[in-house]
């Protein structure tokens, strides 16, 4: 980070926090102090028949990490976090490679609860349902987009409050060198205290300027193309949102619209002809204005309830340099358009979100016909530009409890996912499933408890057919025993292969440690809608998590 | 009035908005007689890689824009090289390729490149993506050479051997850190198969297949020079039996050592 960027932030912190201190009379002489910590080891044991090789992880490394220690302390007004993480020889970053490093992976100072607040250091933060702006962190995906800078924030009244917020992107131990700037007005109207009408609107703005470096690497690139596809990019982009969220009575309504100006994004399947007039496929900067619209309803009475969602996407991605592939220097979070599952073989095919286009609605019923009965009916379908079929899936569940004996669930899904675009496959096939699945718990006391899960997925195209398997035994609350396998019993290519796991967790107070022998397929792995390459796993897993 | 005011101070903003407009860069290649500082790129490919002809095309139109100054090699290794498609009748991945792999790691996706072995400001990998190259291929082009590189070639396709001369000039004060040169035959117009967009292509042209490492794969150590110095050093590969004596390419480049290997200049030059 520049010098003088970390000297005027030193600055304002400082002067910030002395205006506050002056603000705020003295609290209680004690702090509170916590710290969570996080820790996820692993042994690498080369498998070379399911791909589990080839990386230094398997081939002379042979341990990884990754921790994270989360520390807070509260004390005279003011909130401090500090954390520290450390990678050693992790596949988290790039599952290809092995990433070293350790350090100070965030730290904070922030001040609430009075008229102006602030926060400085690496913020976390969203502007409506974060099409705009989304800083979070996702670290099972290796995302940790935190804005290193400051943010302040005016309380107006008991219902409007005004935040801005300025600084660069976080990069692992490093910081991007765009710069990012936002403002989000956000409000609370409701219709006083018998009433049952409320109303949460905001409006939202960010903007991002691009560095000389980024802009000179495009600069470049672009005076490659040829003249018909070139064109002259701008240094600064503007992101603009409305939203709001409308509750009347059992219905509640979100909608969202937001605008991007024109702005450099990569198409990874765009098209261009070269100097010699071939055409080349492959990725190429486009300049658009993007637009995002995102909505959603939700009505509940006794004994059901149904939710819509959708949404519309064209031309909006926005990183913080259009260079950035994957996963890396996104600003925005599209809200993703498809079930979370979280079942092994219903989560087998999960649709990433599309930046440059996409039209999605997704529906799910719930009825309670009986007391102790409950089904849910889900519908999603998602189209690309062109209305071309990207996704379709179709849900039903039914959920049986007798309380103290068992739960049993029962579904099936099926599917329709478009491996080409998802995947990146030029010539796969739209992948088709039916996944029948039951999931029961017999509770025998309140001690001990047995699951079984059991999956089946037909399938023609891809990796085939699979069933799945997984038995879990706890002894509450401190031990779960489970044994699982996935086998791919119709594979369309390949080897027949048994993906095992076998492990136990235990808890006690706030402590909570797991060790699993894994033999885990390469595959797609999707939280929320950001999905990212996950390679074959094979070795022992050992998990640890802590609260002090 | 209110109104107006508002719409008066948008429009003060949306002028504050506008931007003095940037202008595409222009080749800066001149001819002249002295050393031009090139650049090596070391695409990572393979057989399995559908999305790798488009690389190999983009490297291309690079190529033409930048002629001499653009040294490319293809090193065929990594999940995308093995196994090959069951069209494919020759193996283009090797052993040297295996080792870049393990010296480097791999990179998340392919085609991806390293473009003299740097890690560019903003970026926390050596590997780039295709939209990175042009720009980066242009931004060390424009450093001042601190190494000048000659190489003299001579063959025997009788005995498969080739002699290589490399002739090193220390154009600036070189540093204290060590310096290592490495010689690369590379072998162009390679038919045989490559997944790509369309299915398997069995006629598929390979270039800048990257054969062997004639210097060993972290280069041989050069002793230390002073400003203006020349100094030469000789290689005697052999080459295989099925390689193209018409489409090999000796690439030497002068490199630092572990653990970054940047490399500082690059000069190629056909075998006949």
């Amino acid at each position: 980070m520049p010098l003088r960027f970390n000297i005027l932030l030193t600055g304002l912190i400082f002067n910030t926090i002395c205006g506050f201190a002056q603000e705020e009379p003295a609290g209680p002489t004690g702090g509170v102090f916590n710290a969570y910590l996080s820790t996820q080891a692993s042994v690498f044991i080369r498998d070379s028949t399911i791909g589990a090789s080839g990386t230094p992880q398997y081939d002379h490394q042979l341990f990884g990490s990754e921790t994270w220690l989360d520390a807070r302390y509260t004390n005279w007004g003011l909130d401090f976090g500090l954390r520290l993480d450390l990678y050693q020889n992790s596949n988290l970053i790039n599952p290809q490679a092995s990433f070293n490093r350790q350090g100070i992976g965030r730290w904070f100072i922030k001040k609430e609860g009075s008229k102006l607040g602030f926060e400085a250091g690496f913020i976390y933060d969203q502007i409506g349902s974060g099409i705009i702006y989304r800083a979070y962190e996702q670290r099972n995906l290796g995302i940790d987009n935190a804005l290193y800078g400051l943010k302040l924030r005016y309380q107006w009244n008991d219902y409007w409050h005004i935040r801005a917020f300025a600084g660069k992107q976080k990069k692992q131990f490093e910081e991007y060198e765009s710069l990012i700037k936002g403002l989000a007005l956000e409000g609370y109207v409701h219709g006083g205290d018998s009433s049952s009408w409320s109303w949460a609107p905001g409006i939202g703005f960010t903007n991002r300027t691009l560095d000389d470096g980024s802009m000179n690497n495009l600069l470049s690139t672009l005076s490659t193309y040829q003249p018909t596809d070139q064109f002259l990019p701008q240094y600064n982009t503007y992101a603009f949102t409305l939203f709001n969220t409308i509750q009347w009575a059992d219905l509640n309504l979100y909608i969202e619209s937001a605008l991007k100006t024109r702005d450099v994004m990569n198409d990874p399947n765009g098209q261009r002809n070269n100097s010699m007039g071939e055409v080349i496929i492959g990725p190429k900067f486009i300049h658009k204005m993007g637009q995002v619209f995102y909505g959603s309803v939700n009505y509940s009475q006794p004994g059901w309830g149904i939710s819509v969602e959708g949404k519309r996407t064209r031309f909006f991605g926005y990183r913080t340099r259009p260079q950035e592939e994957l996963n890396n220097g996104l600003i925005q979070f599209i809200p993703p358009m498809s079930r979370q599952n979280s079942y092994r073989l219903t989560s087998f095919y999960q649709p990433a979100t599309q930046e440059l286009g996409e039209q999605a609605i997704q529906t799910e019923l719930q009825v309670s016909p009986a007391s102790n009965w409950n089904l849910t009916l889900h519908h999603s379908r998602i189209n690309g530009i062109a209305a071309k079929k990207l996704y379709r899936e179709i849900l039903l569940e039914s959920t049986w409890r007798k309380p103290d004996q068992f739960t049993l669930i029962a579904g099936i899904q099926h599917q329709h996912y478009n491996q080409q675009v998802f995947e990146g496959k030029p010539l796969a096939p739209l992948v088709k499933t039916w996944i029948p699945y039951i999931d029961w718990t017999r509770q025998y006391d309140d001690l001990h408890a047995i699951r079984i899960n059991l999956e089946y997925m037909y399938n023609k195209q891809d990796m085939g057919s699979w069933a799945s398997l997984l038995l879990e035994y706890s002894i509450a609350p401190q031990w779960v025993f489970t044994v699982s396998d996935m086998y791919n019993i119709k594979p369309v290519q390949g080897k027949k292969n048994n993906y095992y796991t076998a492990g136990v967790v235990y808890s006690r107070d706030v402590t909570r440690a797991g060790i699993n022998l894994v033999r885990q397929r390469a595959g797609i792995v999707c939280t929320g809608g950001i999905c990212r390459y996950e390679p074959a796993f094979n070795g022992i897993k050992f998990n640890l998590e802590s609260r002090f | 009035m209110r109104v107006s005011v508002y719409i008066f101070l948008l429009g003060i903003l949306v002028q504050a908005c506008e931007e003095v407009p940037v202008t595409l860069s222009t080749n800066t290649d001149q001819p002249g007689s002295g050393y031009s500082q090139n650049v090596l790129i070391e695409e990572y490919t393979g057989v399995r890689c559908q999305n790798c002809p488009a690389g190999a095309q983009l490297l291309e139109e690079l190529k033409r824009i930048h002629g001499n100054r653009l040294v490319i090699v293809s090193v065929h290794g990594g999940f995308f090289a093995q196994p090959t498609n069951k069209e494919n009748k020759l193996k283009l991945d090797n052993a040297d390729g295996e080792e870049l792999i393990r010296i480097f790691n791999q990179p998340q996706g392919y085609p991806s490149s390293m473009i003299n072995r740097k890690v560019f400001s903003g970026q926390s990998s050596v590997f780039l993506g295709g939209g990175s190259w042009a720009g980066y291929v242009d931004e060390e082009k424009k450093k001042i050479p601190s190494m000048g590189i000659n190489l003299e070639i001579q063959s025997d396709s009788a005995l498969k051997t080739i002699d290589v001369s490399c002739e090193l000039n220390a154009l600036i004060i070189p540093s204290s850190n060590p310096l290592f040169l490495s010689i690369v035959l590379v072998e162009n117009n390679i038919r045989d198969a490559q997944l790509g967009p369309a299915g398997v292509d069995t006629n598929y042209i390979h270039r800048h297949v990257m054969r062997k490492f004639i210097s060993g794969i972290k280069g041989l150590k050069i002793v230390s020079m002073n400003l203006n110095e020349k100094r030469v050093y000789n290689f005697n590969p052999d080459y295989a039996q099925d390689w193209k004596l018409n489409d090999l390419v000796v690439v030497a480049f002068v490199h630092y050592g572990s653990p970054g290997y940047e490399v500082l200049q690059v000069v190629e030059k056909r075998v006949k």
